[in-house]
């Protein structure tokens, strides 16, 4: 981690999400807004979890489920259902997670290096571990993750 | 060189004063290569000839000129992106080389059909017509799937909800719409719930914020704000004879 840099680069904001019972933080600067679930148009041949495409204000944006993506909480679409939109890589993309929860700032001494361990979201997405008031936020480097070939949103480069 | 904007095209004409194509020397070289085309072809014809992959008059072949790769090339891009190129030429006076590209190359006339809850816009250039078949026309291939017979032709079917994996409204092709599609000289079939409407679309890419997926050339937003995808045809098409 590159903390060392000063005061101001000390705390940073997250903005905080539920998925089931787990809390995960991303880089608010990487959120573009929060928007309801809206009907989707699916694509065909792609992952379940890719829930299909959305007209964002003359956009086309894909959206991602992570309930469905990491197997965690209720996947039910109502009119309480969240999308988060990212800006993340120069692209467009939404996901739908269980609850929009809070904006947080964290300092590097709050934020603890991940344990090495096997969980559905691999340990190379995820940045650290941070303690808010008792409750454990999960980092991601929401970029990263988005970018991975895991999620299947981006064009590989391999033939 | 001349450039005007004709209907929705725009025309760029490129004339030179030379020689002119030589019809002779390119006629023989056709039968050289093996090309079958007759004396009697009209000019038209014949100069259709010189866009032929390796095709070439050239007695001098340098590095870079001669190879017959140029004009195969141009024509090609051209059409690519939905142009047209055609050639006129006359012995000892010279020749002219019309390109005409689509004024827009983001807007599309389309057909929106709807399959299950899903709409899809075909691209109507493909089109050749749509028509709701009788059972008896419907024919089973053995392990080949099904052909409909239209006016004594029988043209493959593809069901667009097998391909896409979308659960339809319709599962019987006699209850449904047949839109037979014609590209790159093959026809097929496809079979849809029903048809909604002719359109003039504005094409989005996928690629911007997603990827490419096969069978699709793109998305458009509709008139309702939803979001629909527009088939490429030719991937369809290729699908069909896999």
């Amino acid at each position: 981690m590159q903390e060392n840099q000063g005061q101001a680069a000390d705390s940073r904001e997250l903005l905080t999400f539920t998925l089931g019972s787990e809390e995960y933080g991303i880089d608010i600067l990487k959120v573009q807004e929060i928007r309801g679930y809206d009907a989707v148009t699916t694509i065909a041949n792609s992952p379940d979890f890719i829930k299909g495409v959305i007209n964002l204000r003359g956009i086309i944006v894909p959206i991602v489920d992570m309930r469905i993506k990491f197997g965690l909480g209720n996947v039910t679409y109502n009119n309480l259902t969240v999308v988060i939109i990212l800006n993340v890589a120069s692209r467009v993309v939404g996901m739908v997670v269980d609850g929009v929860s809070d904006v947080i700032a964290l300092t590097a001494e709050q934020l603890k290096a991940a344990p090495e361990f096997s969980g559905t979201m691999d340990t190379q997405y995820i940045t650290g571990l941070g303690t808010v008031d008792d409750r454990m936020i999960i980092v991601v480097d929401i970029e990263k993750l988005m970018t991975s070939r895991d999620m299947d949103l981006v064009e590989m480069a391999a033939a | 060189m001349r450039a005007a904007h004709q209907g929705g095209n725009i025309v760029i004409e490129v004339t030179d004063d030379g020689a002119g194509l030589n019809r002779e020397r390119i006629l023989a070289k056709a039968k050289e290569k093996g090309i079958p085309i007759s004396d009697s072809a009209s000019d038209a014809e014949v100069w259709q000839l010189i866009f032929a992959p390796g095709f070439s008059t050239a007695a001098v072949v340098t590095d870079v000129s001669g190879r017959g790769v140029g004009m195969d090339v141009v024509k090609k891009n051209i059409e690519g992106i939905g142009g047209r190129v055609e050639l006129s030429s006359r012995s000892g006076q010279g020749s002219t080389v019309t390109i005409r590209l689509p004024l827009t190359l983001a807007i599309l006339d389309g057909l929106s059909v709807a399959v299950g809850d899903q709409i899809y816009i075909i691209p109507l250039s493909f089109i050749s017509e749509s028509l709701q078949p009788k059972s008896e026309d419907l024919k089973e291939i053995s392990g080949q799937g099904q052909v409909v017979h239209v006016r004594g032709e029988y043209v493959p079917m593809v069901a667009l909800h097998e391909v896409f994996g979308i659960t339809p409204r319709v599962t019987n092709p006699a209850d449904g719409i047949l839109v037979l599609l014609e590209g790159e000289g093959k026809k097929v079939a496809l079979f849809v719930d029903e048809l909604l409407g002719q359109h003039q679309v504005v094409i989005k890419s996928l690629e911007t914020n997603y990827r490419r997926v096969s069978g699709i050339s793109g998305a458009t937003i509709m008139g309702d704000g939803r979001v629909a995808m527009i088939m490429d045809v030719t991937a369809m098409i290729k699908m069909s004879q896999a």
